[in-house]
């Protein structure tokens, strides 16, 4: 039902008999075959008028049985000639009879019942009109139909007659025999030049000539030589224009073919070509992946519409007759903004002097997320699925000039989420590259350590934060921790943690200094910390790949503090593990923090450290780290606040000079720069903005000493990824007090020296 | 107070990268957004802001903010000459590009009828921008860090949906 | 094509259209106005015989959507063909705008190749 429905799109099949009907074969025909009914009808009138029966037999005897058809009876001289005669003209009068009803009926009918809309022709079923087209269309045309000899014979038997009489009254004196056997040679050619519209009709000829050949050839007493003679000449010509006319009409429809093809509308010239598009038509509709229908001028659905349009829009309804703008809502669930769009959008698309680019660009449907109902079989429930859909609209006009909408609906889901996949791929893959590079860049030992000690370190931040009633210490504490490990990154290079911890500690800044820190902000930064672990996972996954990153297999937020280390897996790691703490590892790693903290115009730059080597190794792991990460950030500040700006102009020899060393039972640090020093004044006045200190008091040394340890204070305008977080002092406050259990001791002279030494 | 609807947040972000990758091709990457919460600890300050109106079916308001060199160097670029003054050719410039940024996310967010404003730029030191959170703090404002060869600039969003 | 008329407030739009329009080589003979408002395009457009006008939406005093729809109401003795070039990339705001007489629809930032492609078929 569907495939006839498709079969059958409007705008086409009215382009079938209504086209053809206007053709001028289709007219001419038609005309004689007016005339040849109004003849007979005039003829058969007058002689029933006269009740004249003997010339009502010789007018039917007169054409059909004319001379020569008695001579032919003389060659069976068996039959009964009289008989057979009386047999002939019962057989035609009967036929000519029914003929002639059939004619007139067709006539009658065809006016009184034709109907020019095909819309409705179509739905009457039995229309005489459209019958008589096709019937009469038929005759001429190289579709194969099953009336084909039958229409064709009509139009013979028309013409005969009519030929007939026309000699009739040109060659009266003649006799009858003769006028009709003219009429036979005069008439064919042009019988046959109607028939050859069909290729089959040339093979009607080929037989009739073959068969009147055969009959006539040699046979002196049946004709007279002249007759003889003028019918082999007449065939020689129908044969002749016949080839001709073919060859003409080929060429001819060659020329219309190609003005159509130009046009974009061939296939339109018979309805062989018409059947074949059809055929293709319905071809397409069934086997195109994409959704296409037709809309009628109030945007209901049309019959036709392919297969896919019903998988796509996972309905096993009927289209036809439903609304276009109902299924937006009902089935795809658009909202309505939207549908009122796509009615303005087609009042556009409608319109003739809207350019199609225009048309294209406009288009609020070109790429629309939709969700569907869909019933799920196994499950027996509904439920919504999603799908990205693009539509396209093209305006064109049906035959009544009503306008017309065809939609295009193709399924683009699959690409879409493919697209993505491929972009976060693609990122993915980037990311990788750069990390890779990165972890080229480092040495590999410290980044090993670097790895494996955030590892862990991040487990102890849910550790931390599991057990945490109060949320500002807590935050504080992994934010001091995510800071010194920002610096120990960039002193690796690892940009892009460096960047992502740095946008941590920014997030960290938000909620920290609130007076009341809520579970929603906590949640925020458990997530982000949760991003970063990821973010070292998957330099872990790609580190230990390429053999950098050597990863403790077991799940280090299980162990304590140092038992991860001694369980490393293999020979190689410990060995890496074991060099991180070695003298070489401080110092390579002191001299990376200058050169990454150290800015390019401060040239003549100098260190002097002197670390005890073995006051060093004897310290546990974990002091070594400690002390470590308090160098690092000793250096970024010296190079952050001590050289920079007036500090440094006043300064030709920046120097930090670092000390560690045995002292009694007790090991002593000391750092200090030539830099510019702690300024009293300056800490006074970012105390008095953060309103930590009233405006009247006096700072003493100690106070100063106090407060740059605190959270928050930077005397540093503008923070970047290095310093200005004000975290810097109290990170070391926190490491020496709480890790190394020491005491700290700070001496600083405005534009002369900083000054930091403890004992632990 | 319900979840935070963060539907433009992406559309404005794809037609800033779009605008200066397509007519600047200068690659710009965003970094984490970030909401301000409270602007004395966090805000950056700008040398020239550029601000536009939304109503509609979403309210608030797009922000562009720049330091003076980038809003300079970007200027530059557009005209392809160098900038010396920081002149009305500049404040145009970073009114045009607020304007095109927030004009072409509508087309990310396709269900929502939004209309924009005239972009309005101001220019001066240490502009704070806060907008909608000051009065409503249901509305969090949301700082978008941008980061290209030319500087740093920030995307300040601050809107609400009306429904 | 003889006149045509370049209208958006932001000089620096205007400066990039016009360069575009300079470098297109069948538009070299054309005459070129410029005006950064809808009340001196209205203005101007009751003065000149203008053929083609490249109109931005979103402008002080009168907007581009009011002029196109003054021009299409053959409000002036010319009917110029309006292109407009503006950063709205809603579709609806498209509709609106060809509802609204608009003849061609350029998003921006535009480049050179699509004004063109545009302006040849005008």
């Amino acid at each position: 039902m569907e495939q006839a429905n498709a079969g059958q799109t409007p705008s086409l099949s009215s382009l079938s008999y209504k086209n053809i009907e206007n053709t001028y074969v289709f007219n001419f025909a038609r005309f004689y075959l007016y005339l040849y009914l109004g003849w007979e009808i005039f003829n058969l009138v007058t002689l029933f008028l006269e009740v004249n029966l003997i010339q009502l037999k010789a007018f039917f005897v007169n054409i059909y049985v004319s001379e020569y058809w008695i001579d032919i009876l003389d060659i069976f001289p068996n039959l009964n000639a009289s008989l057979l005669e009386q047999g002939f003209f019962y057989a035609l009068v009967g036929l000519k009879l029914i003929f002639l009803l059939l004619f007139l009926v067709l006539f009658v009918w065809q006016f009184a019942d034709f109907d020019f809309d095909e819309e409705r022709a179509r739905k009457k079923k039995i229309n005489v009109g459209y019958i008589f087209s096709v019937i009469t269309f038929d005759a001429f045309s190289e579709k194969g139909h099953p009336f084909f000899l039958f229409t064709n014979f009509l139009v013979s038997v028309i013409f005969l007659s009519l030929m007939s009489f026309i000699l009739r009254f040109s060659f009266y004196t003649l006799d009858v025999g003769h006028y009709e056997s003219m009429a036979v040679l005069v008439a064919f050619p042009l019988i046959s030049n109607f028939l050859v519209s069909s290729r089959r009709s040339i093979i009607l000829n080929v037989i009739i000539f073959l068969t009147f050949t055969a009959v006539f050839w040699d046979k002196d007493y049946l004709l007279n030589t002249d007759f003889k003679t003028a019918i082999k000449i007449v065939y020689a010509v129908i044969f002749i224009s016949t080839y001709f006319y073919v060859y003409f009409k080929r060429i001819n429809l060659d020329r219309v073919l190609e003005k159509y093809k130009e046009t974009g509308i061939s296939l339109m010239q018979t309805s062989r070509d018409l059947s074949i598009m059809q055929d293709q038509t319905q071809r397409i509709m069934e086997n195109i992946d994409d959704g296409i229908t037709l809309l009628d001028e109030n945007f209901n659905f049309l019959e036709t519409h392919s297969r896919k349009l019903k998988e796509i829009l996972e309905t096993e309804d009927d289209f036809k007759g439903k609304n276009l703008f109902t299924l937006l809502k009902k089935r795809l669930n658009l909202p309505d903004k939207t549908i009122e769009y796509v009615k303005r959008y087609f009042d556009l698309v409608v319109r003739k002097d809207v350019p199609e680019s225009m048309i294209a660009k406009a288009n609020p449907l070109e790429k629309v997320e939709v969700s569907i109902e869909v019933f799920d079989e196994e499950r027996r429930v509904s439920k919504t699925k999603k799908k990205w859909l693009y539509f396209s609209f093209n305006s064109i006009e049906s035959d009544e000039g009503k306008p017309q909408i065809l939609v295009h609906i193709s399924d683009r889901t699959n690409e879409e989420n493919l697209r993505l996949r491929i972009k976060e791929e693609e990122e993915k893959q980037n990311i990788e590259i750069k990390m890779i590079s990165e972890l080229l860049h480092g040495d590999p030992a410290n980044v090993n350590s670097f790895f494996n000690e955030i590892n862990e370190e991040i487990s102890n931040f849910n550790s931390k934060l599991k057990g945490s009633s109060d949320y500002h210490s807590t935050l504080k504490e992994i934010y001091i921790s995510i800071h010194s490990f920002k610096g120990r990154a960039s002193v690796l290079k690892l940009n892009q943690i460096v960047t992502f911890m740095h946008d941590l500690e920014e997030s960290f800044n938000q909620v920290i200094y609130k007076p009341k820190i809520e579970l929603s902000d906590t949640l925020n930064l458990v997530y982000l910390i949760g991003e970063l672990k990821n973010k070292i996972d998957g330099y872990l996954v790609i580190g230990n790949k390429i053999g950098i990153v050597k990863v403790a297999k077991t799940d280090l937020s299980v162990k304590g503090k140092g038992g991860a280390r001694e369980e490393v897996g293999g020979a190689d790691s410990t060995e890496a593990e074991v060099q991180t703490y070695s003298l070489k590892n401080l110092n390579y790693l002191i001299d990376q923090t200058i050169k990454q903290a150290k800015p390019d115009h401060i040239i003549n730059f100098s260190s002097d450290v002197s670390i005890d080597e073995a006051t060093f190794v004897s310290l546990s792991d974990d002091k070594k780290k400690s002390l470590a990460d308090i160098i690092i950030q000793l250096i970024k500040n010296s190079f952050a606040h001590g050289f920079n700006g007036a500090n440094l102009q006043n300064n030709s020899n920046p120097k930090v000079v670092i000390n560690f060393k045995k002292n009694g039972t007790s090991n002593l640090f000391d750092y200090q720069d030539n830099g510019g020093g702690v300024d009293p004044e300056k800490i006074k006045n970012i105390l008095l903005t953060k309103k930590l200190v009233s405006s009247d008091k006096v700072l003493s040394e100690e106070d100063i000493a106090n407060y740059i340890f605190l959270e928050g204070v930077s005397t540093q305008e503008n923070k970047d990824i290095d310093s200005g977080q004000g975290i810097g002092m109290s990170l070391i406050k926190s490491k020496v007090e709480k890790e190394l259990k020491g005491k700290l001791k700070l001496d600083s002279s405005p534009g002369r020296y900083f000054k930091l030494s403890f004992t632990f | 107070m319900s979840a935070y609807n963060n539907k433009f947040v992406v559309p404005v972000i794809d037609s800033l990268k779009n605008l200066f990758n397509k007519t600047l091709s200068l690659e710009v990457n965003e970094r984490l957004p970030y909401i301000m919460t409270n602007d004395d600890a966090t805000a950056s300050s700008f040398d020239i802001i550029s601000i536009i109106g939304l109503s509609g079916e979403v309210r608030g308001s797009v922000i562009l903010g720049f330091k003076r060199e980038v809003a300079m160097k970007v200027s530059s670029k557009y005209w392809q000459k160098e900038m010396v003054e920081f002149d009305e050719d500049v404040f145009d410039t970073v009114g045009e590009l607020v304007n095109i940024i927030a004009g072409n996310a509508k087309q990310g967010i396709e269900s929502y009828r939004i209309y924009i404003s005239l972009p309005t730029v101001f220019q001066g030191s240490e502009i704070k921008a806060t907008t909608l959170s000051r009065t409503n703090k249901d509305i969090p404002t949301i700082m978008i860090p941008f980061t290209s060869d030319v500087g740093d600039m920030h995307v300040i969003l601050s809107y609400k949906f009306e429904t | 094509m003889e006149k045509i008329l370049i209208v958006d407030d932001s000089k620096l739009m205007r400066k990039l259209i016009r360069g575009m329009v300079d470098e297109i080589p069948f538009l070299h003979s054309c005459e070129l106005f410029e005006v950064e408002d809808g009340e001196k395009a209205d203005e101007l457009l009751g003065k000149e015989k203008i053929d083609l006008i490249l109109l931005d939406w979103n402008m002080p005093k009168i907007n581009g959507l009011e002029i196109a729809k003054k021009i299409n109401s053959n409000a002036y003795e010319n009917r110029p063909v309006i292109v407009m070039i503006t950063s709205e990339a809603a579709k609806y705001n498209i509709i609106e705008a060809l509802e609204s007489g608009v003849n061609h629809y350029l998003v921006k930032p535009i480049v050179k190749k699509d004004l063109m492609e545009i302006l040849k078929k005008i």
